[in-house]
């Protein structure tokens, strides 16, 4: 984590020159990690005395924070952070399970500004954008029992899983002052094969066929970001 | 382009960007994994814990099932007797093991305020003097050898040597003869055999699997039974009992399964889950006969005698605190019935498996009586054992029920990975259930039980 932290440091050094802007962000994430959810679905199976079903895991607020410098004419340098908590709950009665994943991610993405265009008379720009990057999350999935952490092979499951992930997305910056920008961002990044090392356990308490802690994850985000531009002159002039 | 184009593409992209997570969610899953494609009619055979879980998980995909019983009852080893005491005393499984399993996961869920976590304390028998764990680690007398048996308790499934008993084990420590009688309750006994007849590789296997956690829950009210009663009526209003079976002909393309009393059930597919026992004895015969590995794997694995007795007392002499009195020489364990429940009376349970067992059931009862409070005498001098005794006892011997035919499965000398072969699902048309079964270590249990039927259902729903 020390490493990220000094990676993302220095970035903002160097491209503190130009151009560039810090972006706090929100919006909804969505998973799809089949096989996490084949532990949930078949946790319903071998309860069916459960009247409320516990959710598959799939979606989840996202908060983040990002600093963007222009490297080349066109070209900004992006390194952010972001956090979401994915969540699954279910409450019956005297049982209760509750499943959350804190998914937190730093990222170094690169900006690919091809056109821009606005009115200039009233300063609103219109500035669509690639993203390609990529990075490293820590995966925090927690199983509260009956309001306790659940117990995996005679230990608390409390794990911490670093994993990496390969992002794309599009984007657009519409400058609607000369210091503000709205930016919605369409991504998906891919996370592959990441183990939450006994999760099955922390459910169900034991292990059964065909149900694996390992599966590769595709993370589909939407945000909006507020960008507080802090150069004056344009992304494609720099 | 034109930015009323690009705005316009935009906004059509972003709700496209929000749609697709939801389209992708509503492609769910089977409750299972892999697709269930099964659509024919299942036997279960054996309604004790196993069977009626096992026809509860049918019944979620509407599989269409039969369930019979050889006994008149339906519980199999789960059985309590209300007329002994106040409560019912539970003459089968009496404790759920640890609070991660599907076991403890359906008691909270339906019975919450009546189970209750043994939180009392155990004594042991040592040099005639009844100790706490604490002393028998710390004490000087014993010089470190009660912390090194303890030590090698924890440390079993991590056992590291070649096949051999656990007696044979405990001579490589430096460890007082005095203690093997508390060896011998904690590991022989509690698996139902002897340390004599208990495989270190097996119970390595076992104990490195199991993952249930080391509480032990005990009903304060009601039964364990009655549990069983509330969560699965629907599959229990299915019972047809008084179907002792026979044979089990699974040669042909439908499973035929004739009973004792001439009944013919047939089925695409066969759930068995009767006692280890009944399988060891060779009372249902195989037409074909079982692979040589099925029939090895249901020799090797042990099959456990137990004896519970249970002694009422006009009132107590033990410590109030006690729930176990480890490491008497003819009963390695009692423990107090009652501790911690609603109930008025003073009964204690003599718990008693293997050698120990066969020694008791060799005697009349009046004789077996004897022998347990003579021996209590002992272990409690000034207590007024004798004359507390009010002369009301039960035994309940397991290896006497025809249907059954002992305890539970333990692991004997040369069974390690045995389980799984005796687990292996026969042509897909035979399927074995049962705590002997269980593959995960939880065996002896009765959520190792359920446990092995989640998996005979889950083969048979995506065979």
């Amino acid at each position: 984590m020390k490493n990220i932290v000094s990676i993302i440091l220095l970035l903002f050094t160097i491209s503190a020159q130009g151009q560039r802007h810090f972006d706090v962000s929100s919006g909804y994430s969505f998973i799809n990690p089949v096989d996490w959810n084949r532990t949930i679905s078949a946790y319903n199976f071998a309860r069916p005395w459960l009247d409320e079903k516990q959710p598959e895991l799939h979606s989840a607020f996202n908060a983040g924070l990002s600093y963007s410098g222009v490297i080349s004419k066109g070209l900004f340098l992006s390194p952010s952070l972001s956090h979401q908590m994915f969540k699954s709950k279910a409450e019956n009665g005297n049982s209760k399970a509750d499943i959350r994943f804190r998914w937190m991610s730093a990222e170094l993405d690169l900006d690919i500004y091809p056109l821009e265009f606005g009115l200039d008379s009233v300063g609103f720009k219109i500035r669509p954008f690639v993203r390609v990057g990529g990075g490293a999350s820590a995966l925090l999935p927690r199983v509260l029992i009956n309001d306790s952490l659940s117990i995996a092979r005679g230990e608390v499951y409390d794990p911490i899983i670093w994993t990496y992930q390969f992002t794309a997305g599009l984007g657009c910056r519409f400058s609607i002052s000369p210091t503000i920008d709205i930016t919605p961002v369409f991504s998906t990044s891919y996370f592959p094969s990441i183990d939450l090392e006994n999760f099955r356990y922390a459910l169900h308490g034991t292990e059964y066929p065909d149900l694996t802690d390992i599966t590769s994850v595709f993370r589909w985000q939407f945000t909006v970001a507020l960008s507080i531009r802090l150069g004056s002159k344009e992304v494609l002039t720099d | 382009m034109q930015r009323r184009e690009l705005l316009r593409k935009l906004m059509l992209g972003l709700p496209a960007g929000i749609i697709l997570p939801g389209f992708l969610a509503s492609c769910k899953d089977d409750l299972i994994p892999g697709e269930v494609n099964f659509k024919g009619k299942v036997l279960i055979i054996g309604a004790g814990a196993a069977g009626i879980y096992a026809a509860a998980l049918l019944e979620e995909y509407n599989i269409d099932y039969e369930i019979i019983e050889a006994s008149s009852i339906a519980g199999g080893r789960i059985r309590s007797e209300s007329a002994f005491s106040d409560i019912p005393i539970e003459l089968g499984a009496e404790e759920i093991h640890g609070s991660r399993s599907v076991l403890y996961d359906l008691a909270h869920h339906y019975a919450a305020s009546k189970i209750k976590e043994d939180d009392l304390t155990d004594y042991y028998l040592f040099n005639n003097q009844l100790r706490t764990e604490k002393y028998l680690r710390e004490s000087a007398e014993l010089a470190g050898e009660g912390e090194t048996l303890f030590q090698l308790l924890d440390s079993l499934g991590t056992y590291p040597g070649n096949n051999q008993s656990v007696s044979q084990y405990l001579t490589e420590f430096p460890i007082d003869s005095r203690l093997f009688d508390i060896a011998n309750a904690l590991i022989g006994n509690d698996y139902g055999s002897d340390n004599d007849r208990i495989g270190m590789l097996a119970l390595r296997e076992a104990e490195s699997k199991y993952s249930s956690g080391d509480e032990s829950f005990k009903f304060v009210t009601g039964s364990y039974w009655e549990l069983f009663e509330s969560a699965f009526q629907t599959s229990l209003s299915k019972v047809i009992y008084n179907q002792q079976v026979v044979t089990i002909d699974y040669s042909g393309a439908l499973v035929s399964v004739a009973t004792a009393s001439g009944s013919i059930y047939a089925a695409d597919k066969i759930i068995l889950t009767v006692p280890l026992g009944v399988l060891k004895e060779g009372d249902i015969s195989f037409s074909p006969a079982l692979s040589a590995a099925k029939q090895s794997a249901i020799d090797k694995i042990g099959f456990g005698n137990i004896l519970k007795i249970f002694l009422k007392f006009s009132s107590r002499f033990w410590a109030e605190d006690t729930s176990s009195i480890i490491g008497g020489a003819r009963v390695p364990e009692y423990w107090v019935t009652h501790a911690g429940k609603d109930s008025t009376e003073q009964v204690l349970t003599a718990f008693v498996a293997g050698d120990r067992a066969q020694y008791l059931k060799q005697l009349s009862e009046a004789d077996v009586i004897n022998t347990l409070i003579s021996e209590l005498n002992t272990l409690y001098p000034s207590g007024g054992v004798v004359s507390k005794y009010t002369g009301q006892y039960l035994i309940k011997d397991w290896s006497a029920e025809p249907f059954i035919k002992g305890a539970y499965s333990f692991p004997g000398i040369n069974s390690a990975g045995e389980r799984e072969s005796l687990a292996e699902a026969v042509a897909e048309k035979l399927y074995f259930a049962g705590e002997a079964s269980n593959v995960n270590g939880h065996i002896g249990t009765v959520h190792g039980a359920m446990e092995s039927s989640y998996i005979a259902v889950s083969q048979i729903l995506t065979s």
